[in-house]
């Protein structure tokens, strides 16, 4: 069969015939697809680059969700810090009222031998025994006899002030034989020195309370619960005196006897029932602690439980990774020294009868307060810097998506122009002012 | 390890939040530490970076110098995205520096927004060639 010639112009409109069932064919494709390029033949560098980058997006969509569960469980852990807060305050309020409600139970030694004054001075003065006894002086150079107050003089208490110029109260808290506490009061004496002043330096100490009572005896009271050893001695120096007291050598001088410093006064138990019943209250709201710290996990990880909440920000592993490693801590009453109240005297928890114990409390419970509130602040820092990571990689993901779609529509010669167009458009921008005030506030201002 | 640096006469460099302006001689010194490094011929500003490629490359600068990839990251973003929407084809180097963001490695994320300024500039010749 012979071949069909055809002329130039049938066989033109016959190849724009093919070319226009083709693109056709193609159109018809994009238009299903919405893409220009859906296919490795179109154009294969832009299809594999656009699907890599599509890749990449759910890559960083499935970190997303590591991040959103991180931010949660660190806002689980931050909420479970607010409401501890909240306990621990309720816990200063409980202390705050056991406060309120006097302590009964203070030990005091009182002057149990002779009265600083006797009724033949208050005749002879005419003044209370209370006054006389304050007034009295500690004693002369060279004279220890006691001497009574008449009307022209004070008296004194028989204390050799040149031989023995030091005075010294020993006040011990505790077991006389191991007291938690000994504070040493030294006194020097004078010919002027009296007993008020004496009384002034014990109640200066802060740590016991003195006055001479209505019928002119020494008082010594405790400002806690525990034993209270008295003991007051006199010496050449303040060595010698501190020994002396530590027996109370000089214990009887002032109407107190030697036992008050080597026995001590206990407490005399009585106890406050407000009080007794503030316990309660009190260890019920420090177990709330403990709960609620247990509750404050999110996803299985628990940051007040001690555990660690690592936030992967890329998907590379080891030196390569980044990430946010958070390591939580132990979040119990007991770590946060907040023992349990008791009603006894017991070393490792607060003695509600105990005036001194409350003290510690409330000192316990405002540390535990600013740990609480450094914890918070770092979780804080940690879950900002997860959000705006988040917000980053989001942003990320969504360059990713439509600029992979756009990237098969890609056309070099139109980029141009449209880069062209940008940057008129940008000239003015907000973003581009934005950008100028950043740069003038950092280092760059010096370049300018 | 200590960096080498070698200063024209009269270049600047910056180092961490000061200028260094070299005196009329050629100098040499060495830095050690932990902080951020600029030669001048690496620094844009507001004035210099006059395309979207170059302003891209400005806010990373920002970024580099306060040493926190966050820093800003919005303004950083509405740049990125005009410039995908105008040259989708530039994708592949934006990812780069996206990546080297997330990293934290801000020093070659300015190298790679520097080959997409490379990138602008051949697609705008393109244009005005046409």
């Amino acid at each position: 069969m012979a071949n069909t010639i055809l002329s130039s112009g049938v066989r033109n409109n016959l190849l724009t015939l093919q070319k226009t069932t083709s693109e056709q064919a193609v159109l018809q494709n994009r238009l299903a697809t919405g893409r220009k390029v859906n296919s490795a033949i179109d154009n294969p560098v832009n299809f594999f680059t656009a699907q890599s980058l599509n890749d990449r997006g759910s890559q960083l969509s499935g970190l997303l969700d590591g991040i959103s569960n991180g931010i949660q469980t660190i806002q689980a852990a931050s909420k479970g810090i607010d409401g501890i807060s909240k306990l621990v305050q309720s816990l200063q309020s409980t202390v705050k009222q056991a406060q309120a409600d006097a302590a009964q139970n203070r030990p005091t030694v009182i002057g149990t031998g002779t009265a600083l004054a006797g009724p033949a001075e208050t005749q002879a003065t005419n003044k209370s025994l209370k006054d006389i006894a304050l007034d009295k002086r500690i004693g002369s150079a060279g004279d220890t006899t006691v001497t009574a107050a008449t009307a022209g003089a004070a008296g004194d208490l028989g204390i050799d002030v040149t031989a023995t110029p030091a005075l010294n109260i020993q006040i011990t808290t505790g077991p006389v034989g191991a007291p938690t506490s000994t504070t040493n009061i030294g006194v020097t004496l004078t010919a002027n020195t009296t007993v008020r002043d004496v009384v002034n330096a014990i109640n200066a100490s802060g740590v016991a309370t003195a006055f001479v009572d209505e019928k002119g005896l020494l008082n010594v009271k405790g400002i806690g619960s525990e034993t209270l050893g008295v003991g007051i001695g006199a010496g050449a120096d303040a060595a010698a005196a501190t020994t002396a007291s530590s027996t109370g050598a000089q214990s009887a001088a002032f109407g107190l006897n030697a036992t008050d410093r080597t026995t001590g006064i206990a407490s005399s138990g009585v106890t406050s029932a407000v009080r007794s019943n503030l316990i309660q209250q009190f260890n019920d709201l420090r177990t709330q602690i403990d709960q609620l710290a247990k509750d404050s996990s999110f996803n299985g990880i628990n940051l007040l439980a001690g555990d660690r909440l690592s936030i992967a920000f890329n998907e590379k592993a080891g030196t390569n990774q980044t990430k946010l490693d958070i390591q939580g801590t132990n979040l119990t009453a007991e770590n946060l020294g907040i023992p349990q109240a008791i009603n006894t005297q017991l070393a490792g928890f607060f003695n509600f009868q105990n005036d001194l114990d409350l003290e510690k409390a409330t000192g316990s419970l405002s540390n535990a307060l600013t740990s609480l509130r450094s914890l918070a602040s770092t979780f804080g820092s940690n879950l900002s810097v997860a959000q705006t990571r988040q917000d980053f990689t989001k942003e990320m993901v969504n360059t990713l998506t439509t600029g992979a779609d756009n990237l098969v529509l890609a056309d070099s010669n139109e980029e141009g122009a449209k880069l062209l167009a940008l940057n008129t458009r940008q000239q003015l921008s907000q973003t581009a002012l934005s950008l100028a005030s950043q740069a003038d506030q950092s280092v760059l201002r010096l370049f300018s | 390890m200590a960096l080498k640096v070698e200063l024209k006469p009269r270049e600047r460099i910056i180092i961490g939040q000061v200028v260094i302006r070299n005196d009329e001689q050629r100098t040499r010194f060495f830095i050690e530490g932990d902080a951020p490094i600029l030669r001048e011929k690496d620094i844009l500003t507001p004035a210099t970076a006059d395309s979207p490629a170059k302003k891209i490359y400005l806010a990373i600068q920002l970024m580099y110098l306060a040493q926190d990839p966050m820093y800003q990251h919005q303004v950083y973003f509405e740049l990125v995205r005009d410039f995908v929407q105008a040259a989708p084809s530039s994708l592949p180097h934006i990812h780069e520096i996206n990546n080297r963001i997330l990293s934290s490695d801000l020093y070659k994320a300015l190298k790679a927004a520097k080959k997409l300024i490379a990138y602008e500039a051949e697609l705008i010749e393109n244009a005005t060639r046409v």
